[in-house]
């Protein structure tokens, strides 16, 4: 399955009929896309976060403000009770100024909590209630009725004292639930941004290697195959067909050295047919030469035996050059027969024992003096197994034989499954070396 | 075990008489409102546990005949746990249970319903001379009847709100509550808390001193430990069954407020409390006339905060008010009793 994928991924890129450059575009487009996303997402949650903790700071501020409320109260119950163990005029002020910051923490209250009005409203009741009966106590005790005093605040101050502590109370909860909420909301809200952050950023580096993988084997696949594909055709094979599932560049690509390798078949072809006539034509030519030339060769021996009488120094002479020269084209006319047999494939090879040494020192003693005498600048070794080349020291210098010993050499050699190769430095001599198997 | 209330014996004729005889002292009529349909069920089963803070159901057996139910049932049960177990069961209908665990179990998804508030201040924190303070519980011994129980609930909320951690700094240990008390007395265990009348004995035998007392000590004085909660289904059935049993039991929690001598009377010759003293004591010490003035809504608000501080639920009180109140009849009841 997973294969298949990683197979399907750069084939289903590759055949998008888009270019390498749109492909590569609209990956780096995907991956700024989900960049941006994510950046945006985490934006947001900031923003939340943000708006989550003024929300608090307001709650906490409301959680104060009714906190204060329930002080006030507090502190009303315990001015009334010190003017009614000390009932001087200045005790019964401090009791009354108390009343009015209670209202004004009250004020504050509504301004902070607007949003609870019911409550508030029967805060705002009791509150006025209770100032009432606050007022009246103080009222009694400068009028030295301590016993009424004392009665009404136990009746009546007291229980508007706790209904006022449990409405401030119920604020308090309402507020305290409220921030449990927000909490639990915005922990929530935190798991769900957490996985979604690592979703994106999970996503955005599987789109990434993803992209990467598809798009860079989308190329590299194809980008192989031609590249075997060259050596297939660097080896003389023009028959196979490069099939890439390609619809870019490089299907063009691959599609130019089909038509390439088409081309370059078809002229292999044609240099072939051309090679194996013109080596039918030499062969032919080689053998109509050779029948007069051994009438030439075998006269001018005949002549300069005296079979026919005495020569004269001058005819001697020319006999000589003569004959010298019909050889010299027999062997000439003999190598290219041979060559022409070779690639005409007209060469067989026969099996017999023959003595390997004297056949080598032989060879060796023809060559040797040649071969110390010259030697090949590096950049020529390669030339020497040409046709009609010949290299050495002084390529203006008029050379000895025919230029298709070495030629015929290593096609011998070839012929027998064999290699030939060369070691050589100008001026201290050549070393021909060559390999060929012991039975094939 | 059930105790089905089929004939009268001389402590049911008794209680009969002295609860009829109270509430049409105090004018509590027990004939059903001519302009409320009858009840659709004439069967009420509550259940009945040691604890005498639950007065007020067991002194409206009368008014709950008054208000149409012919079969007034009582299911015995050990503790709160029972309670909440039959009212999710629908073995009962309804009850008066402890906030706290009420909370909780409301949180478990079990099918209740708080209908309304009761009382304040039915328990008491006693501890021995090395706890003097709640902040000295930590690494204290404290006794509960079970974990989940309502001792249990209430003193980790009791802790919580001084930030101790329930499950770390307190050492529970798990005994009924008569084996508790003497292990408080003998100094074996740190803390106890205890309803109704187990304070009460607690104070008459002089055994270690009070920590926490709810009917005075702030912030719990302020809110409902008992509540009265319905199972769901029976409520959603029967709804003029609900508010005519509400307000029976209502009415009763005026009465014991209002005649505490014949609350508690009624109390023992219903056989609901074994000494007079204590039950009369109870009657006088919970504040049972203060359930017009406490907000259960509130009162709900506040223990789910404290639970959820002490890591025992995990459900905002906005989310168990929506999903486990319904105050229609206690609107209603309010507006009919108005004092």
């Amino acid at each position: 399955m997973s294969k298949s994928l990683l197979r399907w991924l750069p084939d289903a890129v590759a055949r998008a009929p888009v270019s390498i450059r749109r492909k590569l575009l609209l990956a780096f487009l995907a991956m700024v896309g989900l960049l941006f996303v994510l950046g945006a997402v985490s934006v947001s949650e900031l923003r939340h976060v943000t708006g989550q903790t003024e929300a608090l700071v307001k709650l906490e501020r409301k959680i104060a403000a009714y906190r204060q409320i329930q002080h006030d109260t507090t502190l009303q119950l315990y001015s009334v009770s010190s003017a009614l163990l000390v009932p001087d005029e200045r005790t019964l002020g401090s009791t009354l100024r108390q009343l009015g910051q209670f209202g004004y923490d009250l004020d504050r209250l509504q301004y902070i909590a607007a949003d609870e009005a019911e409550i508030l409203a029967r805060v705002r009741v009791d509150y006025e209630a209770f100032t009432t009966v606050v007022s009246e106590v103080i009222e009694l005790i400068r009028q030295g009725k301590t016993a009424d005093a004392r009665r009404l605040q136990t009746e009546k101050a007291g229980p508007l004292a706790d209904s006022l502590e449990r409405l401030t109370n119920e604020l308090v909860n309402r507020a305290e639930a409220d921030m449990v909420a927000r909490i639990d909301e915005a922990r929530d809200r935190f798991a769900t941004s957490q996985w979604l952050v690592i979703g994106f950023a999970l996503g955005s580096m599987f789109l990434a290697l993803g992209l990467g993988y598809a798009i860079s084997w989308s190329i590299i696949r194809p980008v192989r195959s031609m590249d075997a594909r060259f050596n297939e055709l660097a080896a003389g094979d023009f028959a196979k067909r490069l099939d890439v599932p390609n619809r870019d560049e490089l299907g063009e690509l691959a599609a130019n050295l089909n038509r390439m390798s088409a081309d370059l078949g078809r002229l292999y072809n044609q240099i072939e047919t051309a090679t194996q006539h013109k080596s039918e034509f030499l062969a032919n030519m080689s053998h109509e030469l050779r029948t007069p030339l051994n009438a030439i060769i075998g006269f001018s021996e005949v002549l300069m035996e005296r079979l026919f009488g005495e020569l004269n120094e001058k005819q001697a002479d020319y006999l000589n050059d003569i004959h010298s020269s019909g050889k010299h084209l027999l062997s000439l006319i003999n190598e290219i027969l041979d060559l022409s047999k070779i690639e005409a494939g007209r060469m067989e090879l026969e099996r017999s024992s023959f003595a390997v040494a004297t056949t080598v020192a032989d060879a060796l003693s023809l060559i040797r003096e040649r071969a110390q005498r010259h030697g090949i600048a590096l950049e020529r070794e390669t030339a020497v197994f040409e046709e009609f080349r010949q290299v050495g020291r002084d390529y203006t210098r008029k050379q000895e034989g025919t230029g298709l010993g070495l030629t015929l050499t290593k096609k011998l050699v070839e012929l027998h499954g064999g290699k030939i190769w060369l070691e050589s430095e100008p001026g201290k001599g050549s070393t021909f070396t060559f390999s060929i198997p012991i039975k094939s | 075990m059930r105790e089905h209330a089929r004939y009268l014996g001389r402590r049911q004729f008794l209680s009969r008489v002295t609860a009829m005889g109270t509430a049409s002292l105090l004018g509590l009529s027990s004939k059903p409102s001519a302009a409320e349909p009858p009840p659709e069920t004439t069967t009420i089963r509550l259940i009945q546990i040691p604890s005498i803070c639950q007065a007020p159901q067991y002194v409206a057996q009368e008014l709950l005949r008054g208000e149409g139910f012919t079969d007034v049932q009582y299911i015995k049960k050990a503790g709160a746990r029972g309670i909440s177990e039959a009212l999710a069961s629908g073995e009962a209908d309804i009850n008066n249970n402890f906030a706290g665990p009420s909370i909780v179990r409301l949180e478990a998804a079990d099918p209740i319903v708080f209908l309304s508030g009761l009382h304040a201040g039915c328990f008491e924190v006693f501890g021995t001379d090395r706890v003097r303070t709640i902040h000295d519980l930590k690494g204290k011994t404290i006794a509960v009847l079970e974990l989940g129980s309502a001792q249990h609930v209430f003193l980790s909320s009791i802790a919580a709100y001084i930030g101790l951690d329930p499950r770390k700094d307190i050492n529970w240990v798990t005994h009924p509550a008569a084996e508790s008390m003497q292990l408080l007395a003998e100094g074996k265990i740190d803390a106890f808390l205890g309803f109704p009348p187990e304070p009460q004995e607690l104070r008459a035998k002089g055994v270690g001193r009070v920590v926490v007392n709810s009917s005075t000590d702030r912030p719990w004085s302020q809110y409902f430990c008992c509540m009265v909660v319905g199972n769901r289904e029976f409520v959603r059935k029967h709804p003029v069954a609900t508010k005519r049993a509400l307000r029976a039991i209502l009415k009763a929690t005026d009465l014991c407020a209002r005649e505490p001598e014949r609350a508690a009377r009624s109390l023992v010759d219903g056989g609901f409390a074994p000494r007079y003293d204590y039950a009369l004591q109870t009657m006088r010490e919970v504040p049972y006339g203060k359930w017009r003035e406490y907000d259960p809504e509130d009162t709900l608000r506040f223990y789910a905060l404290r639970l959820h501080e002490a890591g025992m639920i995990r459900s905002t009180p906005q989310k168990l008010i929506a999903q486990g109140t319904d105050w229609r009849f206690l609107a209603e009841i309010k507006n009919e009793l108005k004092t």
